[in-house]
């Protein structure tokens, strides 16, 4: 019998849930038989553990520029049992090919559709925990699509099960999560479809009525029957860049709630939001309060066309103020290939920031934010300018892997164009890069932020070299840290475990609402600390490229820590509250209407 | 799979090619060790055969050479130049690095080569290397202007400001009307958050060099940074991609070898391709040639040469084609239709070339020749509905509807799946007035794949007729769904917004003329239009929204004036009344046009202040003056609100 939603408050909601013991680390991360953990780095592979997707991304020797760019995944708890479980997205082949002629044959069953895998951790009393996967497809009743990018997560319809808008080349898809196990495909009844090639999309309650909206990034115009021939300089068949196609408007969905029918359905705002206006060709977006004026803005990263800066003015109406705000180009004024994109405090100051990933002989680029909304290109001068130049870069995600309550940085890369150098040496598929990690030294000596380059120091995983593109981040194994679900195009997806974090104390929070027993994306959290400024971090689960991160907050309290915590939190709605006394080196959940009110 | 995919990917995955360096070992002077000079062999299967024939003829001179004794370093040196400059212009960057090394090795007091390191250093990305390699090439020429630009670029990236700034400078005192030393001296500024200094810097690259847009974009920024918001908004609004241009003769001569083997590609896909690819090799030939007409300079010297060398009719015709296809993208068609005409002497079936023409011509308005130019084709291509368009089309310019109408409904039932042709046939019945044709033909276009265009336009034009056949119903529909095709389409969005306010269903109009007015907020009549709804629907608060926005925006027009005061003097909603506000606009609106109408919307405005005495006289005024047998209702009207005003009571409580 299928659970109600407000039972599942009642046993979760009251204060504490997934009690993760204090003392947890990777060597109390027991592998179930066929399942191993190296701990040879910051990040240890888990493999064997069930998770064996496999993107399949279409190649047929045509050079469709799709085939390229997609991998998407997402870390969500759609069985409410406490857990991450991992959704990945699947390609198909083009057109009307036949699957005899894929370069690269699938590795799953036909017909392709996109897997869901439910984690099934187990945590023994001495706190030793064990991860294992099983591949729950079929039984979720997912089927077959269109091409697949990326994923949203978000419980659109407020019934305490987590909900994907997974974006395609082609119809996108509303999945509406059952409760039971299953999902159900709403798209068209729930008016969420846009049938261009959407890539990126985040849920975020933009006006503050209590549903959550879904904003859908459009990538090109492209049609199969106009599929253009790109090459390179030597005359050889290569994959397009952007510019060979149009771009196309985004859509921005508002959520009307529940109907008479029952039904929850989204109307299109696009037009009333002033967005279409602006064609654009997106490729990652990320919700936050940019200018510090309370309300949800969105930030979308482009490729080779300016990145756009939807500033909320009143009356559902949105600016784009990226020009003005630096945050539209590079330092030099140049469009650069936007990709990935994340908005995270990295330097303390209480304000969200933002990082985008670009393509090789570009810069990774980070726009540091003034706290009212305008930036400044710190690429350079925080280090992730020079080690991202011969990089093509993909996924990209703000999180403090060490525990020590500043902002890290993982990058996905992977090429578009073929690498002469692995073409040279006969490469099957000579795309692929290493990816990068990059540590947050915290405030220097002149007073900025800066990084290193800690990939030697990352574990084996990264020296593999793939064709990367999603990075979603989340605590897998609940035990205080900030895992990887790695996404390769035309490979496996990687489960990266955090070896390091654990070390450190931390404080996991679940944020819900109060009428509605959802994860509140877009609650502001603030870690109160004495005599210094509070920490700040989001409830989200967007950013990244084509990923849904873990939607609960988790903030590294460094080796400080001794007691109890105090935690304010910026509800979507505007409203504030404050509690003192949470506990640490554990997960809790605040719901809305819990804490003491502060004005 | 195409030809050029096939070879790659069989190559790639069957493992055929894998590069092998050839070494050629070369008797070195007494006491100089016996060197191996290494001749790069990239991977070469994938690429077009005209490109691989010329790395492989100069790989194989080039080993020839190094294996000849006769031959010293500085003649090896400039061949393994040679084949780097090659391969840089191929974008080959490792083998151009490697045969760079080699030429380094030879001649190492030869700047080109380590400039040439340098700038394929950075370009990979590895900029200390650059640094160092730039560095060298000035120990070789102290003073060039251009490694010291290229050394200040790659030290900023490095976030090394101070070095970077005197590299500029040093640039400066060499060059000091270079716009890109400047542009250099600006960024350095900028990095070290010098923006009182920074500004001059790109003030002056714009004086240099006007045509780099790029730099409003940085002086924008400056500016924003220095407080000034109102210079920097003036520069963001002139920011364009422009860059400013760095004088690189060295690289100048890459740049012409890359436009040289770009050219011969094109003409080498154009010489192999059976059916004419021309967008794509146009659009190589763009892409690669940088600009149109440094291609048409190109093709026409090629023309020439092979003219000399006497080559075959279909060779030349292809140049003539390929010639005319990039003289079209210049908007050049006179000279293009001369090209194509000279295309088609030399190979008449060449069926794009009479596309081409046929199209060139219609746009220069010969449209009888067009036609013959499509009639061609359709000899030859009897199926090619894209040419019978086209014909239709220049058939319909020249008024000869009723041929152009036999010619659609043939291929309407040659090709009825084309929504473009049932659109097309829809267009001319419409015009020529048979409704219930059109709606037919654009009701078969709309059940078929339409494509972004035309779906909006498709419903629209069915919603439009519809209407006029009073088939309200259906034409909401299809407004509608022209809408759902495309929400800011205007023409759909009055139209559904006036229907149904025609049709009573006034909330639902306001919402669509709220959307238009969104679109068109400088469209007096359609905020007037929302407005009205808004009240006709009892949404009088955001009836009082809208209007004050539209005064905002129209500040002196009357019939904004006179609506929002007899709205705040008169709304049935109580609560967005306001006599006093409408006193003031009814006011102004009298003194500026005396009217009766504006008399009465004052005697409104003092009913709702509690001015009673005042709103009685003007009211008065109006009955003795206005009310006549000939206008009852007007008179009824007049009599029953100055009523109302000697009770004391505001206008029209109901």
């Amino acid at each position: 019998m299928k659970l109600p939603a407000y039972v599942r408050i009642t046993v979760f909601g009251a204060i504490t849930v997934f009690s993760a013991t204090a003392v947890c680390c990777a060597a109390a991360l027991a592998a179930a038989p066929g399942t191993a953990v190296a701990e040879d780095g910051i990040f240890a592979e888990l493999k064997g553990a069930g998770l064996d997707f496999v993107h399949f991304n279409g190649m047929s020797g045509r050079f469709y520029m799709a085939e390229i760019n997609s991998g998407g995944g997402a870390l969500l708890d759609y069985d409410n049992d406490g857990d991450l479980d991992a959704y990945l997205v699947q390609g198909r082949m083009f057109g009307d090919e036949a699957i005899d002629k894929a370069v690269f044959p699938p590795k799953h069953p036909l017909p392709l559709t996109d897997r869901l895998y439910r984690n099934d951790l187990k945590v023994a009393k001495d706190g030793t925990r064990t991860l294992r996967f099983t591949d729950v497809t079929e039984e979720a009743g997912l089927k077959p699509g269109a091409y697949g990018f990326g994923i949203a997560a978000g419980d659109y319809d407020n019934d305490g099960w987590v909900d994907l808008y997974v974006t395609r080349l082609g119809s996108n898809s509303l999945l509406r999560n059952n409760g039971d196990g299953t999902f159900t495909d709403v798209t068209k009844a729930a008016r969420a479809d846009d049938d261009r090639w959407s890539v990126p999309a985040a849920f975020v309650d933009f006006d503050r009525d209590g549903w959550l909206d879904l904003y859908v990034g459009n990538y090109l115009r492209f049609s199969f029957d106009k599929h253009k021939i790109c090459r390179t300089a030597t005359g050889a068949q290569d994959y397009c860049g952007p510019s060979a196609y149009p771009g196309v408007p985004d859509r921005l969905l508002r959520n009307r709630g529940r109907g008479t029918d029952k039904a929850v359905t989204f109307e299109d705002v696009s037009a009333k939001a002033g967005m279409l206006r602006e064609p654009s060709k997106s490729l990652g977006v990320v919700t936050a309060d940019f200018n510090g004026d309370g309300a949800v803005d969105f930030y979308v990263a482009n490729d080779l066309t300016p990145n756009q800066m939807w500033i909320q003015l009143e009356g559902g109406r949105f600016s784009d103020e990226a020009l003005l705000a630096g945050a539209a180009v590079n330092a030099n004024g140049k469009a650069e290939a936007s990709m990935g994109v994340d908005a995270g405090d990295f330097d303390g100051d209480g304000d969200d920031d933002l990082f985008m990933t670009h393509l090789v002989r570009e810069t990774n680029t980070l726009f540091l934010n003034d706290g009212e909304g305008m930036f400044e290109d710190a690429t350079i001068e925080t280090g992730l300018g020079v080690p991202s130049w011969s990089h093509t870069s993909w996924g990209s995600a703000w999180f403090d892997y060490d525990n020590d309550g500043w902002l890290e940085m993982m990058i996905a890369n992977g090429a578009v164009k073929i690498i002469e150098e692995l073409a040279n040496a006969g490469d099957p598929y000579p795309f692929h890069e290493t990816n990068q990690l990059f540590h947050n030294r915290g405030v220097s000596g002149k007073g900025k932020v800066g990084f290193e380059d800690v990939t030697a120091q990352a574990g084996k995983v990264f020296e593999l070299s793939e064709v990367s593109r999603s990075v979603a981040v989340g605590d897998l194994d609940n035990d205080g840290d900030h895992d990887v679900l790695l996404v390769n195009n035309n490979g496996p997806a990687r489960l990266l475990i955090n070896t390091v974090g654990q070390d450190r104390h931390w404080v996991g929070l679940r944020l819900l609402g109060k009428d509605v027993p959802r994860d509140m994306l877009g609650t502001r959290v603030a870690l109160i600390r004495p005599g210094k400024d509070p920490l700040w971090r989001r409830a989200r689960s967007d950013g990244s490229f084509a990923a849904a991160n873990d939607p609960r907050v988790l903030i590294g309290l460094g080796d400080a820590a001794k007691g109890p915590v105090e935690i304010r939190a910026h509800w979507p709605d505007g409203s504030v509250e404050q509690w003192r006394d949470v506990a640490i080196d554990r997960y809790t959940t605040l719901k809305q209407g819990s804490g003491r009110s502060v004005p | 799979m195409t030809r050029f995919a096939s070879t790659l990917f069989s190559t790639l995955l069957i493992f055929l090619t894998v590069a092998v360096p050839v070494a050629a070992t070369r008797e070195m002077p007494e006491g100089v060790a016996a060197r191996q000079l290494t001749v790069p062999k990239p991977d070469l299967s994938a690429m077009e055969e005209s490109a691989r024939a010329k790395i492989e003829s100069t790989q194989s001179s080039l080993e020839d050479l190094a294996r000849r004794d006769d031959v010293d370093d500085t003649e090896l040196s400039e061949a393994f130049g040679h084949l780097g400059r090659l391969m840089h212009a191929y974008r080959l960057f490792d083998s151009a690095e490697e045969c760079y090394l080699t030429s380094q090795s030879l001649a190492p007091g030869d700047y080109r080569w380590t400039y040439y390191l340098g700038v394929i250093r950075n370009v990979k990305g590895d900029l200390e290397a650059a640094t160092v390699d730039y560095r060298r090439a000035l120990t070789e020429k102290p003073e060039d202007p251009t490694t010291l630009i290229r050394l200040g670029d790659a030290l900023l990236e490095l976030g090394r400001g101070d070095e970077a700034r005197q590299s500029f400078q040093r640039a400066r005192a060499v060059d000091p009307d270079n716009a890109a030393v400047y542009y250099g001296l600006g960024r350095a500024a900028g990095f070290a958050d010098n923006f009182e200094r920074a500004v001059p810097m790109f003030e002056k690259v714009l004086e240099l060099q006007p045509d780099a847009t790029v730099i409003h974009y940085l002086l924008g920024q400056a500016y924003r940074k220095l407080g000034d918001m109102e210079k920097a908004r003036v520069h963001l609004g002139q920011r364009g991609q422009d860059d400013v241009k760095v004088h690189d003769p060295l690289g100048d001569q890459v740049a012409r070898l890359a436009l040289g083997t770009a050219f011969e590609i094109v003409m080498s896909l154009a010489r192999s391709a059976d059916d004419y690819p021309d967008e794509e090799f146009l659009g190589f030939a763009l892409s690669h040639f940088g600009d149109v007409r440094g291609s048409i300079d190109q093709l026409k010297q090629s023309l020439t040469l092979q003219q000399e060398a006497d080559a075959s009719s279909k060779e030349q015709s292809r140049i003539h084609y390929v010639l005319g296809g990039l003289l079209v993208n210049d908007g050049r068609d006179a000279e293009a239709i001369e090209q194509f005409e000279r295309a088609l002497e030399l190979a008449p079936d060449l069926a794009d070339a009479r596309v081409k023409l046929g199209n060139a011509l219609a746009r220069q308005g010969k449209l009888e020749e067009a036609i013959a130019a499509y009639d061609r084709v359709t000899e030859l291509q009897p199926r090619n509905t894209t040419v019978a368009l086209k014909r239709v089309s220049a058939l319909m310019e020249l008024g000869r509807d009723t041929e152009a109408r036999q010619n659609l409904e043939m291929l309407a039932v040659l090709e009825p799946e084309s929504s473009e042709v049932h659109v097309r046939l829809a267009t001319i019945l419409e015009k020529s007035g048979d409704a219930a044709g059109a709606i037919e033909r654009y009701g078969k276009a709309a059940e078929l794949q339409l494509s972004l265009v035309e779906q909006p336009q498709v419903h629209f034009r069915l919603a439009s007729l519809l209407r006029q056949q009073d088939d309200n119903e259906k034409a909401i529909d299809h407004y509608r769904l022209a809408l759902e095709a495309d929400p800011e389409f205007v023409p759909a969005l009055g139209g559904v917004a006036s229907l149904l306010a025609q049709l009573g269903h006034m909330q639902e109009a306001a919402s669509f003329f709220g959307a238009l007015s969104e679109l068109q907020p400088n469209q007096l009549q359609t905020r007037l239009a929302e407005a009205t709804t808004l009240i006709l629907s009892g949404q009088h608060a955001a009836a009082k929204t809208r209007l004050e926005a539209a005064l905002k925006r129209f500040p002196g027009d009357m019939r904004v004036m006179d609506v929002l005061a007899r709205h705040l003097a008169a709304a049935p909603d109580h609560a967005v009344r306001d006599g006093q506000r409408a006193i003031v606009l009814a006011r102004r609106l009298f003194d500026e046009v005396p009217s009766a109408e504006s008399a009465e919307t004052l005697a409104m405005a003092y009913a709702e202040a509690g001015d009673f005495t005042q709103a009685v006289k003007w009211q008065k005024q109006l009955v003795d003056e206005l009310v006549t047998e000939s206008d009852p209702a007007l008179a009824q009207r007049l009599r029953v609100n100055l009523s109302l005003y000697e009770r004391g009571e505001p206008c029209c409580a109901e």
